[in-house]
């Protein structure tokens, strides 16, 4: 008994290590009579014990933290992907609306001049049309026929 | 995981979107346009919208190049590539290159979509060619093509 008094001198001193700490808290967490002048001792090395638990027992959400990290990248992954998809899709489709948009309106390019009116438009495509052929029944394609 | 595959779904989806529709560009001839089409000697012509409703089209163009061997050597050969992918063929050759040719291409989209190419290289030495996607058939380009030639 002196060694457990003994110790909790040293306690209170602030000289006991961890060994000696858990000591006191096993001895007084333990159910059997403990003398009168310890007893004022006992409720607070029992809490002291009680919190030690909880702690231990937090140290599993502590294991999970490398788990959520894993979660977060592939959430930052994902939400960069999706940035670099929106971002191709974007561009592809700028460039689509942009060619649709200027195919619209119909044009014809003559000796690098551009022009959209629609008579001069008509008259290169009849003549195109007239340049690719002399015979247009020779275009007829008849059914499973196939000559080369 | 499987949230991760329907997100990952959902990209591949938005990538592949733009590329539909993309039918010409699977053709050598294009380069023809894209090299030639803007230069010196050349006519290039792509119909509007309003316009390629009335000959039941859903694409046009054509271009046509004169005096220049360059592009006529390059259009044969693109010709020579694209043909592979024809299912209907008519072609005029002469000392071993085409010098004119009518091909109605394999539907890329649509099965009611037809596409052609009509090439032709001139006694005067230009070449013409023109591209065509649209639900018409042979017979509707043949009308089209004796309207043009007799207007």
């Amino acid at each position: 008994m002196k060694t457990i008094e003994e110790l909790l001198d040293k306690y209170f001193e602030g000289a006991t290590s961890c060994a000696e700490e858990q000591q006191l808290k096993d001895y007084f967490s333990q159910e059997k009579e403990i003398p009168s002048h310890l007893q004022a001792y006992r409720e607070m090395f029992v809490s002291l014990a009680l919190l030690s638990d909880v702690k231990r027992k937090k140290e599993p959400i502590m294991i999970m933290t490398p788990v959520t990290t894993t979660i977060r990248r592939h959430r930052i992954f994902m939400q960069a992907a999706a940035s670099v998809a929106i971002l191709f899709c974007l561009s592809i489709g700028g460039g689509m609306y942009y060619h649709s948009k200027d195919a619209q309106k119909g044009y014809v390019i003559i000796n690098g001049e551009r022009s959209t009116d629609k008579n001069l438009i008509i008259s290169c495509m009849e003549n195109s049309m007239a340049a690719v052929t002399d015979y247009p029944e020779d275009v007829l394609f008849l059914d499973g026929e196939y000559q080369e | 995981m499987k949230q991760l595959f329907k997100r990952w779904n959902v990209i591949v989806v938005m990538l592949l979107i733009p590329l539909c529709g993309w039918a010409q560009k699977d053709l050598k001839i294009m380069a023809l346009f894209d090299e030639y089409g803007k230069k010196k000697g050349s006519t290039m012509v792509e119909l509007s919208k309003e316009m390629l409703e009335t000959y039941d089209m859903t694409l046009y163009k054509s271009i046509t190049i004169s005096e220049d061997e360059g592009a006529i050597q390059k259009a044969q050969k693109y010709i020579g590539e694209d043909k592979k992918k024809a299912k209907k063929i008519k072609e005029v050759v002469n000392k071993g290159l085409i010098v004119s040719g009518y091909y109605q291409l394999v539907a890329k989209t649509d099965k009611g979509m037809n596409r052609f190419i009509l090439f032709k290289v001139s006694r005067k030495g230009s070449v013409s060619v023109v591209y065509i996607e649209g639900k018409l058939d042979s017979e509707d380009l043949v009308t089209l093509l004796f309207m043009v030639k007799t207007e």
